[in-house]
Protein backbone atom coordinates (compact mmCIF):
# COMPACT_ATOMS: atom_id res chain seq x y z
CA UNK A 1 0.00 0.00 0.00
CA UNK A 2 2.90 2.33 0.84
CA UNK A 3 4.52 1.32 -1.66
CA UNK A 4 1.97 2.35 -4.33
CA UNK A 5 1.77 5.99 -2.78
CA UNK A 6 5.15 6.29 -3.14
CA UNK A 7 5.40 4.96 -6.48
CA UNK A 8 2.57 7.13 -7.68
CA UNK A 9 4.08 10.43 -5.96
CA UNK A 10 7.15 9.33 -7.35
CA UNK A 11 5.26 9.33 -10.95
CA UNK A 12 3.59 12.59 -10.21
CA UNK A 13 6.66 14.17 -9.88
CA UNK A 14 8.29 12.62 -13.05
CA UNK A 15 10.66 15.09 -14.83
CA UNK A 16 8.47 14.95 -17.75
CA UNK A 17 6.97 18.08 -19.21
CA UNK A 18 10.30 19.29 -19.86
CA UNK A 19 11.38 16.29 -22.15
CA UNK A 20 7.59 16.49 -23.76
CA UNK A 21 8.87 17.79 -26.80
CA UNK A 22 11.62 15.60 -27.52
CA UNK A 23 9.15 12.76 -26.52
CA UNK A 24 6.72 13.67 -28.79
CA UNK A 25 9.72 14.00 -31.52
CA UNK A 26 11.01 10.33 -30.60
CA UNK A 27 7.45 8.94 -30.98
CA UNK A 28 7.23 10.09 -34.37
CA UNK A 29 10.77 9.35 -35.35
CA UNK A 30 10.15 5.81 -34.04
CA UNK A 31 6.72 5.18 -35.37
CA UNK A 32 7.35 7.20 -38.97
CA UNK A 33 10.26 4.34 -40.74
CA UNK A 34 8.05 1.37 -39.62
CA UNK A 35 4.64 3.35 -40.95
CA UNK A 36 6.52 4.49 -44.04
CA UNK A 37 7.42 1.05 -44.47
CA UNK A 38 4.48 -0.77 -44.35
CA UNK A 39 2.30 1.87 -46.36
CA UNK A 40 5.20 1.86 -49.05
CA UNK A 41 4.96 -2.13 -49.57
CA UNK A 42 1.55 -3.25 -47.99
CA UNK A 43 -0.81 -0.28 -48.25
CA UNK A 44 0.15 0.78 -51.82
CA UNK A 45 0.22 -2.37 -53.37
CA UNK A 46 -3.14 -2.79 -51.86
CA UNK A 47 -4.95 0.08 -53.07
CA UNK A 48 -2.87 -0.68 -56.03
CA UNK A 49 -4.52 -4.36 -56.44
CA UNK A 50 -8.02 -2.66 -55.85
CA UNK A 51 -6.99 -0.23 -58.83
CA UNK A 52 -5.89 -3.18 -61.09
CA UNK A 53 -9.46 -4.71 -60.74
CA UNK A 54 -10.98 -2.39 -62.53
CA UNK A 55 -8.52 -2.00 -65.27
CA UNK A 56 -7.45 -4.37 -68.31
CA UNK A 57 -3.68 -4.18 -66.97
CA UNK A 58 -1.43 -7.07 -68.32
CA UNK A 59 1.74 -8.46 -68.08
CA UNK A 60 2.44 -7.24 -71.65
CA UNK A 61 0.64 -4.19 -71.18
CA UNK A 62 1.31 -2.47 -68.21
CA UNK A 63 -0.87 1.10 -68.02
CA UNK A 64 -3.52 1.28 -66.14
CA UNK A 65 -6.70 1.85 -68.55
CA UNK A 66 -10.15 2.06 -66.33
CA UNK A 67 -12.64 -0.25 -67.90
CA UNK A 68 -14.70 0.10 -64.53
CA UNK A 69 -16.53 -3.81 -64.19
CA UNK A 70 -15.81 -5.42 -67.32
CA UNK A 71 -12.68 -6.98 -65.84
CA UNK A 72 -14.78 -7.99 -63.07
CA UNK A 73 -17.27 -9.43 -64.89
CA UNK A 74 -15.14 -11.32 -66.94
CA UNK A 75 -14.02 -13.03 -63.37
CA UNK A 76 -17.40 -13.81 -62.71
CA UNK A 77 -18.02 -15.18 -66.38
CA UNK A 78 -15.53 -17.69 -65.75
CA UNK A 79 -17.36 -21.30 -64.25
CA UNK A 80 -13.47 -21.87 -62.44
CA UNK A 81 -13.58 -19.08 -60.18
CA UNK A 82 -17.09 -20.02 -58.80
CA UNK A 83 -15.00 -23.48 -58.27
CA UNK A 84 -12.24 -21.75 -56.78
CA UNK A 85 -14.42 -19.76 -54.28
CA UNK A 86 -16.58 -22.40 -53.15
CA UNK A 87 -13.34 -24.36 -52.70
CA UNK A 88 -11.64 -22.05 -50.48
CA UNK A 89 -14.65 -21.76 -48.64
CA UNK A 90 -14.89 -25.74 -48.28
CA UNK A 91 -11.09 -26.22 -47.84
CA UNK A 92 -11.42 -23.47 -44.75
CA UNK A 93 -15.21 -24.80 -42.87
CA UNK A 94 -13.64 -28.31 -42.90
CA UNK A 95 -10.19 -28.49 -42.11
CA UNK A 96 -10.80 -25.79 -39.32
CA UNK A 97 -13.59 -27.79 -38.43
CA UNK A 98 -10.94 -30.33 -37.70
CA UNK A 99 -8.82 -27.89 -36.28
CA UNK A 100 -10.78 -27.24 -33.73
CA UNK A 101 -11.42 -30.79 -32.92
CA UNK A 102 -7.81 -32.44 -32.70
CA UNK A 103 -6.08 -28.85 -31.64
CA UNK A 104 -8.26 -29.32 -28.22
CA UNK A 105 -7.80 -32.89 -27.96
CA UNK A 106 -4.12 -32.12 -28.51
CA UNK A 107 -4.09 -29.44 -25.68
CA UNK A 108 -5.65 -31.49 -23.58
CA UNK A 109 -3.26 -34.17 -23.41
CA UNK A 110 0.03 -31.65 -23.56
CA UNK A 111 -1.47 -30.12 -20.38
CA UNK A 112 -1.69 -33.42 -18.18
CA UNK A 113 1.35 -34.77 -17.13
CA UNK A 114 3.00 -37.88 -17.96
CA UNK A 115 6.28 -39.38 -19.14
CA UNK A 116 8.14 -37.78 -22.69
CA UNK A 117 5.83 -35.13 -22.55
CA UNK A 118 8.61 -33.01 -23.97
CA UNK A 119 10.01 -35.07 -26.61
CA UNK A 120 5.86 -35.26 -27.34
CA UNK A 121 5.69 -31.21 -27.49
CA UNK A 122 8.26 -30.72 -29.61
CA UNK A 123 7.44 -33.40 -32.49
CA UNK A 124 3.90 -32.15 -32.26
CA UNK A 125 5.12 -28.48 -33.00
CA UNK A 126 7.48 -30.19 -36.04
CA UNK A 127 4.88 -29.17 -38.69
CA UNK A 128 4.47 -25.49 -37.59
CA UNK A 129 8.40 -25.22 -38.56
CA UNK A 130 8.82 -27.01 -41.30
CA UNK A 131 8.16 -24.74 -44.60
CA UNK A 132 4.34 -25.18 -45.99
CA UNK A 133 6.52 -26.05 -48.93
CA UNK A 134 8.27 -28.80 -48.00
CA UNK A 135 6.33 -30.55 -45.64
CA UNK A 136 3.87 -30.57 -48.79
CA UNK A 137 6.61 -32.04 -51.24
CA UNK A 138 6.58 -35.02 -48.49
CA UNK A 139 3.00 -35.18 -48.94
CA UNK A 140 2.93 -35.18 -52.48
CA UNK A 141 5.45 -38.59 -52.34
CA UNK A 142 3.14 -39.41 -49.30
CA UNK A 143 0.45 -39.20 -51.30
CA UNK A 144 1.99 -40.36 -54.92
CA UNK A 145 0.72 -42.19 -57.53
CA UNK A 146 2.78 -45.28 -57.31
CA UNK A 147 4.84 -44.53 -54.22
CA UNK A 148 2.58 -44.06 -51.42
CA UNK A 149 2.82 -46.09 -48.60
CA UNK A 150 -0.73 -45.58 -47.25
CA UNK A 151 -1.74 -47.22 -50.32
CA UNK A 152 1.13 -49.40 -49.16
CA UNK A 153 -0.72 -50.72 -45.74
CA UNK A 154 -4.00 -50.67 -47.78
CA UNK A 155 -2.81 -52.96 -49.76
CA UNK A 156 -0.99 -54.93 -46.88
CA UNK A 157 -4.19 -55.29 -44.70
CA UNK A 158 -5.98 -56.28 -48.09
CA UNK A 159 -7.94 -53.49 -48.46
CA UNK A 160 -6.96 -52.06 -51.65
CA UNK A 161 -5.84 -53.85 -54.75
CA UNK A 162 -3.59 -51.43 -56.96
CA UNK A 163 -3.66 -47.91 -56.39
CA UNK A 164 -5.85 -45.14 -54.67
CA UNK A 165 -4.78 -42.08 -56.91
CA UNK A 166 -4.83 -39.90 -53.93
CA UNK A 167 -4.44 -36.66 -56.17
CA UNK A 168 -5.71 -37.80 -59.72
CA UNK A 169 -9.49 -37.89 -58.61
CA UNK A 170 -11.10 -34.86 -57.61
CA UNK A 171 -12.25 -36.31 -54.63
CA UNK A 172 -9.70 -37.73 -52.89
CA UNK A 173 -7.83 -34.63 -54.54
CA UNK A 174 -10.21 -32.32 -52.56
CA UNK A 175 -9.81 -34.59 -49.60
CA UNK A 176 -6.10 -34.46 -49.89
CA UNK A 177 -6.15 -30.23 -49.52
CA UNK A 178 -7.81 -30.46 -46.52
CA UNK A 179 -5.67 -33.44 -45.13
CA UNK A 180 -2.26 -31.49 -45.59
CA UNK A 181 -4.31 -28.12 -44.32
CA UNK A 182 -5.42 -29.52 -41.26
CA UNK A 183 -2.16 -31.11 -40.94
CA UNK A 184 -0.20 -27.90 -40.71
CA UNK A 185 -2.40 -25.18 -38.62
CA UNK A 186 -3.30 -27.79 -36.10
CA UNK A 187 0.09 -27.33 -33.92
CA UNK A 188 -0.11 -23.97 -33.97
CA UNK A 189 -3.53 -23.71 -32.74
CA UNK A 190 -2.85 -26.76 -29.86
CA UNK A 191 -0.23 -24.15 -29.19
CA UNK A 192 -2.81 -21.08 -28.93
CA UNK A 193 -5.20 -23.33 -27.09
CA UNK A 194 -2.65 -24.45 -24.67
CA UNK A 195 -1.67 -21.09 -23.61
CA UNK A 196 -5.40 -20.28 -22.63
CA UNK A 197 -5.93 -23.39 -20.88
CA UNK A 198 -2.85 -22.94 -18.62
CA UNK A 199 -4.32 -19.30 -17.76
CA UNK A 200 -7.52 -21.09 -16.51
CA UNK A 201 -6.74 -20.72 -12.74
CA UNK A 202 -6.16 -24.23 -10.83
CA UNK A 203 -8.56 -23.06 -8.07
CA UNK A 204 -11.16 -23.99 -10.38
CA UNK A 205 -9.90 -27.31 -11.20
CA UNK A 206 -9.69 -28.15 -7.73
CA UNK A 207 -13.35 -27.05 -6.74
CA UNK A 208 -14.60 -29.04 -9.45
CA UNK A 209 -12.27 -31.89 -8.18
CA UNK A 210 -13.97 -31.15 -4.70
CA UNK A 211 -17.45 -31.56 -5.70
CA UNK A 212 -17.02 -34.77 -7.52
CA UNK A 213 -17.01 -33.66 -11.12
CA UNK A 214 -15.10 -36.49 -13.08
CA UNK A 215 -12.65 -36.27 -15.65
CA UNK A 216 -15.49 -35.95 -18.97
CA UNK A 217 -17.55 -33.45 -17.43
CA UNK A 218 -14.63 -31.42 -16.02
CA UNK A 219 -13.40 -30.87 -19.49
CA UNK A 220 -16.33 -31.01 -20.96
CA UNK A 221 -18.73 -28.49 -18.82
CA UNK A 222 -15.67 -26.27 -17.28
CA UNK A 223 -12.25 -26.36 -19.17
CA UNK A 224 -13.82 -26.46 -22.42
CA UNK A 225 -16.84 -23.59 -21.90
CA UNK A 226 -13.47 -21.44 -20.47
CA UNK A 227 -11.75 -22.04 -23.31
CA UNK A 228 -14.25 -20.65 -25.63
CA UNK A 229 -12.60 -17.56 -26.75
CA UNK A 230 -8.87 -18.96 -26.74
CA UNK A 231 -10.34 -21.62 -29.32
CA UNK A 232 -12.07 -18.52 -30.82
CA UNK A 233 -8.61 -17.16 -31.71
CA UNK A 234 -7.42 -20.06 -33.00
CA UNK A 235 -9.47 -21.26 -35.21
CA UNK A 236 -9.47 -17.20 -36.57
CA UNK A 237 -5.71 -17.97 -37.20
CA UNK A 238 -6.39 -20.76 -38.94
CA UNK A 239 -9.04 -19.52 -41.00
CA UNK A 240 -6.60 -16.40 -42.32
CA UNK A 241 -3.82 -19.07 -42.50
CA UNK A 242 -6.44 -21.61 -44.95
CA UNK A 243 -7.94 -18.77 -46.89
CA UNK A 244 -4.98 -17.02 -47.67
CA UNK A 245 -2.63 -20.51 -48.40
CA UNK A 246 -1.69 -21.08 -52.31
CA UNK A 247 1.16 -23.06 -51.59
CA UNK A 248 -0.52 -26.33 -49.98
CA UNK A 249 -3.14 -26.21 -53.84
CA UNK A 250 0.66 -25.40 -55.85
CA UNK A 251 2.64 -27.63 -54.86
CA UNK A 252 0.40 -30.22 -54.46
CA UNK A 253 -2.11 -30.61 -57.26
CA UNK A 254 -1.36 -27.04 -59.28
CA UNK A 255 -5.22 -26.30 -59.39
CA UNK A 256 -5.92 -29.94 -60.53
CA UNK A 257 -7.27 -32.26 -61.99
CA UNK A 258 -8.37 -29.97 -64.54
CA UNK A 259 -8.74 -26.81 -61.68
CA UNK A 260 -10.79 -29.47 -59.20
CA UNK A 261 -8.99 -28.11 -56.19
CA UNK A 262 -8.31 -24.31 -57.53
CA UNK A 263 -8.38 -21.86 -54.46
CA UNK A 264 -9.10 -18.18 -54.88
CA UNK A 265 -5.74 -17.40 -54.40
CA UNK A 266 -4.18 -19.91 -56.90
CA UNK A 267 -6.68 -18.96 -59.19
CA UNK A 268 -5.32 -15.16 -59.43
CA UNK A 269 -1.82 -16.34 -59.41
CA UNK A 270 -1.80 -18.30 -62.08
CA UNK A 271 -4.65 -16.31 -64.25
CA UNK A 272 -2.25 -13.31 -63.18
CA UNK A 273 0.90 -14.63 -63.26
CA UNK A 274 1.00 -17.53 -65.61
CA UNK A 275 -1.69 -16.39 -67.35
CA UNK A 276 -0.11 -12.86 -67.66
CA UNK A 277 -3.67 -11.25 -67.51
CA UNK A 278 -2.97 -9.18 -63.96
CA UNK A 279 -6.05 -7.33 -64.21
CA UNK A 280 -8.53 -10.51 -64.06
CA UNK A 281 -6.25 -11.77 -61.61
CA UNK A 282 -6.37 -8.95 -59.29
CA UNK A 283 -9.95 -9.31 -59.67
CA UNK A 284 -9.91 -12.63 -58.26
CA UNK A 285 -7.43 -11.94 -55.65
CA UNK A 286 -10.20 -9.22 -54.51
CA UNK A 287 -12.60 -11.21 -53.97
CA UNK A 288 -10.50 -12.57 -50.65
CA UNK A 289 -10.58 -8.91 -48.76
CA UNK A 290 -14.27 -9.65 -47.90
CA UNK A 291 -13.61 -12.45 -45.99
CA UNK A 292 -10.00 -11.46 -44.47
CA UNK A 293 -12.24 -7.69 -43.52
CA UNK A 294 -14.55 -10.41 -41.67
CA UNK A 295 -11.91 -12.08 -40.05
CA UNK A 296 -10.10 -9.53 -38.83
CA UNK A 297 -13.25 -7.68 -37.49
CA UNK A 298 -14.06 -10.93 -35.79
CA UNK A 299 -10.44 -11.30 -34.39
CA UNK A 300 -10.37 -7.09 -32.87
CA UNK A 301 -13.44 -7.49 -31.36
CA UNK A 302 -13.08 -10.79 -29.65
CA UNK A 303 -9.55 -9.01 -28.33
CA UNK A 304 -11.52 -6.04 -26.90
CA UNK A 305 -13.74 -8.69 -25.44
CA UNK A 306 -11.50 -11.33 -23.95
CA UNK A 307 -8.43 -8.66 -23.72
CA UNK A 308 -6.21 -11.15 -25.53
CA UNK A 309 -3.88 -9.76 -27.80
CA UNK B 1 -17.87 -46.52 -3.49
CA UNK B 2 -15.96 -43.65 -4.31
CA UNK B 3 -12.58 -45.32 -3.21
CA UNK B 4 -13.20 -48.33 -5.30
CA UNK B 5 -14.26 -46.41 -8.77
CA UNK B 6 -12.26 -43.44 -9.20
CA UNK B 7 -9.37 -45.25 -9.89
CA UNK B 8 -10.76 -47.47 -12.66
CA UNK B 9 -11.88 -44.25 -14.23
CA UNK B 10 -8.37 -42.43 -14.19
CA UNK B 11 -7.25 -45.31 -15.40
CA UNK B 12 -9.76 -45.59 -18.69
CA UNK B 13 -9.54 -41.91 -19.23
CA UNK B 14 -5.92 -41.77 -19.02
CA UNK B 15 -5.95 -45.02 -21.32
CA UNK B 16 -8.08 -43.07 -23.50
CA UNK B 17 -5.92 -39.70 -23.51
CA UNK B 18 -3.15 -41.51 -24.58
CA UNK B 19 -4.77 -43.58 -27.39
CA UNK B 20 -5.93 -40.09 -28.56
CA UNK B 21 -2.51 -38.50 -28.20
CA UNK B 22 -0.68 -41.23 -30.39
CA UNK B 23 -3.27 -41.44 -32.65
CA UNK B 24 -2.74 -37.55 -33.95
CA UNK B 25 1.15 -37.76 -33.44
CA UNK B 26 0.95 -40.80 -35.24
CA UNK B 27 -0.86 -38.69 -38.12
CA UNK B 28 1.36 -35.90 -37.60
CA UNK B 29 4.67 -37.56 -38.04
CA UNK B 30 3.52 -40.03 -41.11
CA UNK B 31 4.46 -37.73 -44.08
CA UNK B 32 7.86 -36.65 -42.16
CA UNK B 33 9.44 -39.80 -40.86
CA UNK B 34 8.60 -41.33 -44.52
CA UNK B 35 10.28 -38.39 -45.91
CA UNK B 36 13.56 -39.05 -43.77
CA UNK B 37 13.22 -42.71 -43.76
CA UNK B 38 12.99 -42.89 -47.75
CA UNK B 39 16.07 -40.62 -48.16
CA UNK B 40 17.96 -43.88 -46.57
CA UNK B 41 16.66 -45.99 -49.01
CA UNK B 42 16.68 -46.21 -53.16
CA UNK B 43 13.53 -45.55 -55.17
CA UNK B 44 13.44 -49.47 -56.18
CA UNK B 45 13.18 -49.71 -52.39
CA UNK B 46 10.64 -47.54 -52.17
CA UNK B 47 8.41 -49.14 -54.77
CA UNK B 48 8.75 -52.35 -53.26
CA UNK B 49 8.02 -51.77 -49.60
CA UNK B 50 7.67 -48.23 -48.46
CA UNK B 51 7.08 -48.69 -44.74
CA UNK B 52 9.35 -50.04 -42.27
CA UNK B 53 12.83 -48.98 -41.80
CA UNK B 54 15.27 -49.15 -44.74
CA UNK B 55 16.98 -52.45 -45.29
CA UNK B 56 19.99 -52.04 -45.85
CA UNK B 57 20.33 -48.10 -45.24
CA UNK B 58 21.52 -45.99 -48.01
CA UNK B 59 23.64 -43.21 -47.90
CA UNK B 60 24.26 -41.99 -51.46
CA UNK B 61 21.24 -40.03 -51.53
CA UNK B 62 22.02 -37.48 -48.60
CA UNK B 63 25.74 -37.79 -49.01
CA UNK B 64 25.30 -36.84 -52.71
CA UNK B 65 22.92 -33.84 -51.85
CA UNK B 66 25.69 -32.52 -49.08
CA UNK B 67 28.15 -32.95 -52.00
CA UNK B 68 25.72 -30.68 -54.48
CA UNK B 69 27.11 -27.20 -55.16
CA UNK B 70 23.77 -26.20 -56.15
CA UNK B 71 22.06 -27.09 -52.20
CA UNK B 72 24.67 -25.34 -50.91
CA UNK B 73 24.27 -22.09 -52.93
CA UNK B 74 20.50 -22.43 -51.74
CA UNK B 75 21.24 -22.81 -48.51
CA UNK B 76 23.08 -19.58 -48.91
CA UNK B 77 20.53 -17.71 -50.43
CA UNK B 78 18.46 -18.87 -47.76
CA UNK B 79 20.42 -17.44 -45.16
CA UNK B 80 21.28 -14.20 -46.31
CA UNK B 81 17.72 -12.98 -47.22
CA UNK B 82 16.46 -14.65 -43.74
CA UNK B 83 19.24 -12.06 -41.85
CA UNK B 84 18.85 -9.34 -43.93
CA UNK B 85 15.38 -9.84 -43.44
CA UNK B 86 15.45 -9.99 -39.47
CA UNK B 87 18.46 -7.30 -39.70
CA UNK B 88 16.00 -4.85 -41.30
CA UNK B 89 12.97 -5.59 -38.67
CA UNK B 90 14.45 -5.34 -35.40
CA UNK B 91 15.57 -1.83 -35.70
CA UNK B 92 12.34 -0.98 -37.52
CA UNK B 93 9.89 -3.28 -35.30
CA UNK B 94 11.79 -2.40 -32.11
CA UNK B 95 11.91 1.76 -32.35
CA UNK B 96 8.08 1.31 -33.42
CA UNK B 97 7.05 -0.60 -30.51
CA UNK B 98 9.10 1.56 -28.26
CA UNK B 99 7.08 4.94 -29.10
CA UNK B 100 3.97 2.89 -28.96
CA UNK B 101 4.37 1.56 -25.76
CA UNK B 102 6.15 4.25 -23.61
CA UNK B 103 4.61 7.88 -24.69
CA UNK B 104 1.23 8.77 -25.11
CA UNK B 105 -0.06 10.43 -28.17
CA UNK B 106 -2.73 11.41 -30.20
CA UNK B 107 -3.92 8.50 -32.70
CA UNK B 108 -1.48 5.87 -30.71
CA UNK B 109 -3.97 3.41 -30.76
CA UNK B 110 -5.32 4.03 -34.14
CA UNK B 111 -1.54 3.48 -35.01
CA UNK B 112 -1.92 0.27 -33.37
CA UNK B 113 -4.79 -0.98 -34.84
CA UNK B 114 -3.06 0.00 -37.74
CA UNK B 115 -0.53 -2.26 -37.34
CA UNK B 116 -3.33 -4.93 -36.12
CA UNK B 117 -4.64 -5.23 -39.41
CA UNK B 118 -1.59 -5.49 -41.65
CA UNK B 119 -0.89 -8.30 -39.21
CA UNK B 120 -4.08 -9.53 -41.44
CA UNK B 121 -3.20 -8.56 -44.64
CA UNK B 122 -1.45 -11.52 -46.32
CA UNK B 123 0.84 -11.46 -48.87
CA UNK B 124 -1.37 -13.53 -51.10
CA UNK B 125 -4.09 -10.63 -51.77
CA UNK B 126 -0.96 -7.95 -52.56
CA UNK B 127 1.02 -11.05 -55.10
CA UNK B 128 0.04 -9.40 -58.28
CA UNK B 129 0.75 -5.26 -57.54
CA UNK B 130 3.81 -6.54 -55.58
CA UNK B 131 4.89 -8.02 -58.64
CA UNK B 132 4.25 -5.39 -60.77
CA UNK B 133 5.56 -2.42 -58.56
CA UNK B 134 8.97 -4.54 -57.90
CA UNK B 135 9.45 -5.12 -61.78
CA UNK B 136 8.95 -1.33 -61.73
CA UNK B 137 11.23 -0.95 -59.70
CA UNK B 138 14.02 -3.33 -61.29
CA UNK B 139 13.91 -5.60 -58.41
CA UNK B 140 12.76 -8.67 -59.75
CA UNK B 141 15.84 -11.14 -60.49
CA UNK B 142 17.29 -9.88 -57.35
CA UNK B 143 17.12 -11.14 -53.52
CA UNK B 144 15.92 -7.67 -52.29
CA UNK B 145 13.32 -8.08 -53.69
CA UNK B 146 12.32 -10.92 -51.40
CA UNK B 147 14.02 -9.19 -48.59
CA UNK B 148 12.57 -5.76 -49.23
CA UNK B 149 8.68 -7.05 -49.10
CA UNK B 150 9.27 -9.27 -46.67
CA UNK B 151 10.18 -6.96 -44.11
CA UNK B 152 7.05 -4.74 -44.40
CA UNK B 153 4.62 -7.93 -43.72
CA UNK B 154 6.71 -9.03 -41.20
CA UNK B 155 7.04 -5.99 -39.00
CA UNK B 156 3.36 -6.20 -37.73
CA UNK B 157 3.91 -8.89 -35.95
CA UNK B 158 7.09 -8.00 -34.66
CA UNK B 159 5.62 -4.83 -33.34
CA UNK B 160 2.24 -6.72 -31.59
CA UNK B 161 4.82 -9.02 -29.83
CA UNK B 162 7.04 -6.05 -28.57
CA UNK B 163 4.64 -3.40 -27.44
CA UNK B 164 3.36 -5.82 -24.43
CA UNK B 165 6.81 -6.80 -23.28
CA UNK B 166 8.29 -3.13 -23.27
CA UNK B 167 5.52 -2.46 -21.49
CA UNK B 168 5.54 -4.43 -18.94
CA UNK B 169 8.79 -2.81 -18.08
CA UNK B 170 8.26 -0.81 -14.94
CA UNK B 171 7.87 3.05 -15.03
CA UNK B 172 10.58 3.18 -12.19
CA UNK B 173 13.47 2.05 -14.50
CA UNK B 174 12.86 4.64 -16.83
CA UNK B 175 12.29 7.32 -13.89
CA UNK B 176 15.61 6.26 -12.50
CA UNK B 177 17.07 6.68 -15.90
CA UNK B 178 15.76 10.20 -16.43
CA UNK B 179 16.56 10.90 -12.58
CA UNK B 180 20.55 10.08 -13.60
CA UNK B 181 20.67 11.44 -17.00
CA UNK B 182 19.67 10.01 -19.54
CA UNK B 183 17.30 10.54 -22.03
CA UNK B 184 14.90 8.65 -24.23
CA UNK B 185 17.39 7.35 -26.86
CA UNK B 186 19.92 6.21 -24.62
CA UNK B 187 17.00 4.32 -22.45
CA UNK B 188 15.76 2.82 -25.15
CA UNK B 189 19.00 1.52 -26.28
CA UNK B 190 20.79 1.13 -23.24
CA UNK B 191 17.81 -0.44 -20.70
CA UNK B 192 15.00 -1.48 -23.04
CA UNK B 193 16.78 -3.32 -25.85
CA UNK B 194 19.30 -5.19 -23.21
CA UNK B 195 16.20 -6.23 -20.92
CA UNK B 196 14.31 -7.17 -23.69
CA UNK B 197 16.12 -9.76 -25.19
CA UNK B 198 14.16 -12.64 -24.84
CA UNK B 199 11.27 -10.50 -26.82
CA UNK B 200 14.03 -9.65 -29.67
CA UNK B 201 15.21 -13.32 -30.29
CA UNK B 202 11.67 -15.05 -30.33
CA UNK B 203 10.99 -11.77 -33.24
CA UNK B 204 14.31 -13.14 -34.75
CA UNK B 205 13.67 -16.79 -34.46
CA UNK B 206 10.28 -16.21 -36.11
CA UNK B 207 11.49 -13.73 -38.53
CA UNK B 208 14.29 -16.66 -39.79
CA UNK B 209 12.34 -19.30 -39.85
CA UNK B 210 9.08 -17.49 -41.57
CA UNK B 211 11.96 -16.31 -43.96
CA UNK B 212 13.31 -19.44 -44.52
CA UNK B 213 9.77 -20.93 -45.46
CA UNK B 214 8.69 -18.56 -48.02
CA UNK B 215 8.03 -19.86 -50.93
CA UNK B 216 5.31 -17.52 -53.06
CA UNK B 217 7.57 -14.37 -52.67
CA UNK B 218 10.56 -16.15 -53.93
CA UNK B 219 8.42 -17.60 -56.46
CA UNK B 220 7.70 -14.44 -57.85
CA UNK B 221 10.77 -12.59 -57.08
CA UNK B 222 13.86 -14.99 -57.99
CA UNK B 223 13.78 -15.74 -61.69
CA UNK B 224 17.51 -16.79 -61.73
CA UNK B 225 18.67 -20.52 -60.82
CA UNK B 226 21.58 -19.25 -59.37
CA UNK B 227 19.36 -16.98 -56.87
CA UNK B 228 17.03 -20.02 -55.81
CA UNK B 229 16.08 -20.31 -52.22
CA UNK B 230 16.03 -23.85 -50.70
CA UNK B 231 12.00 -24.16 -51.10
CA UNK B 232 12.48 -23.27 -54.86
CA UNK B 233 15.02 -25.39 -55.39
CA UNK B 234 13.17 -28.25 -53.95
CA UNK B 235 10.41 -27.58 -55.77
CA UNK B 236 12.09 -27.75 -59.14
CA UNK B 237 14.11 -30.83 -57.90
CA UNK B 238 10.87 -32.80 -57.12
CA UNK B 239 9.67 -31.85 -60.45
CA UNK B 240 12.44 -32.63 -62.00
CA UNK B 241 13.86 -35.53 -60.52
CA UNK B 242 10.20 -36.64 -60.47
CA UNK B 243 10.96 -40.64 -61.07
CA UNK B 244 13.83 -40.41 -58.22
CA UNK B 245 11.92 -40.75 -55.18
CA UNK B 246 14.70 -41.11 -53.16
CA UNK B 247 16.70 -38.23 -53.90
CA UNK B 248 14.15 -35.74 -53.77
CA UNK B 249 12.74 -37.03 -50.25
CA UNK B 250 16.78 -36.68 -48.64
CA UNK B 251 17.28 -33.12 -50.74
CA UNK B 252 13.66 -32.19 -48.57
CA UNK B 253 14.81 -33.54 -45.39
CA UNK B 254 17.91 -31.98 -45.56
CA UNK B 255 16.50 -28.22 -46.60
CA UNK B 256 14.21 -28.98 -43.28
CA UNK B 257 16.82 -29.18 -41.03
CA UNK B 258 18.77 -26.23 -40.68
CA UNK B 259 15.10 -24.07 -39.48
CA UNK B 260 14.52 -27.73 -37.55
CA UNK B 261 17.62 -26.98 -35.44
CA UNK B 262 17.08 -23.26 -34.77
CA UNK B 263 13.44 -23.95 -33.82
CA UNK B 264 15.07 -27.02 -31.19
CA UNK B 265 17.01 -24.38 -29.98
CA UNK B 266 14.24 -21.74 -29.80
CA UNK B 267 11.43 -23.76 -29.04
CA UNK B 268 10.49 -23.23 -25.29
CA UNK B 269 11.15 -19.55 -26.09
CA UNK B 270 8.83 -18.99 -29.17
CA UNK B 271 6.12 -20.80 -27.46
CA UNK B 272 6.20 -18.82 -23.98
CA UNK B 273 6.87 -15.42 -26.42
CA UNK B 274 4.09 -16.06 -28.48
CA UNK B 275 1.65 -16.91 -26.32
CA UNK B 276 3.14 -14.54 -23.70
CA UNK B 277 2.37 -11.73 -26.14
CA UNK B 278 -1.05 -13.21 -27.45
CA UNK B 279 -2.31 -13.72 -23.84
CA UNK B 280 -1.37 -11.03 -21.65
CA UNK B 281 -1.52 -8.42 -23.88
Amino acid sequence: MSDEALAAGVASRRPRRSLLDSERLLAVGGLTPAVVYIVALVGFPFVLAVLMAFSDVTVGDPSLDFVGLETLRQVLEDPVFWRALRNTLFFTVVSNALVVILATALALILTKDFKFKWLIRLLVLLPWTTPVSLATISWLWTLDTIFSPIDWVLRQLGLLEGNMIWLGQPRLALASVIIVHTWRIVPLAAVIVMAGMLAIPTEIRDASDIDGAGFWRRTFEIEIPLMAPIIGVAVLFGVILSVTDMTVVHVLTRGGPTNYTQVLASWAFYKGIEGGDLAQGAGTALFLLPVLVAVAALILRFARRTEVL
Amino acid sequence: MAVATIPVRRVLSRTVLYVVALAVLALILVPLVYAVLGGFRTTGQIAERPVGLPDPWIFTNYLGTLRSPAFWRQVWNSTFIALATTLLILPLSSLAAFALARYRFRGREAIYTFFTIGLLYPVVAATLPLWLTLRDLDLLGNPWGVILPQVAFGLPLSIVILRPFFRNIPDDLEDAAIIDGCGPLRFYWHVMLPLSRPALSTISVLTIVGSWNAFLLPLLVLTRQDQWTLPLGVNNISTQYGTDTALVLAYTVLSIVPALILYAIAERHIVSGVTSGAVKG
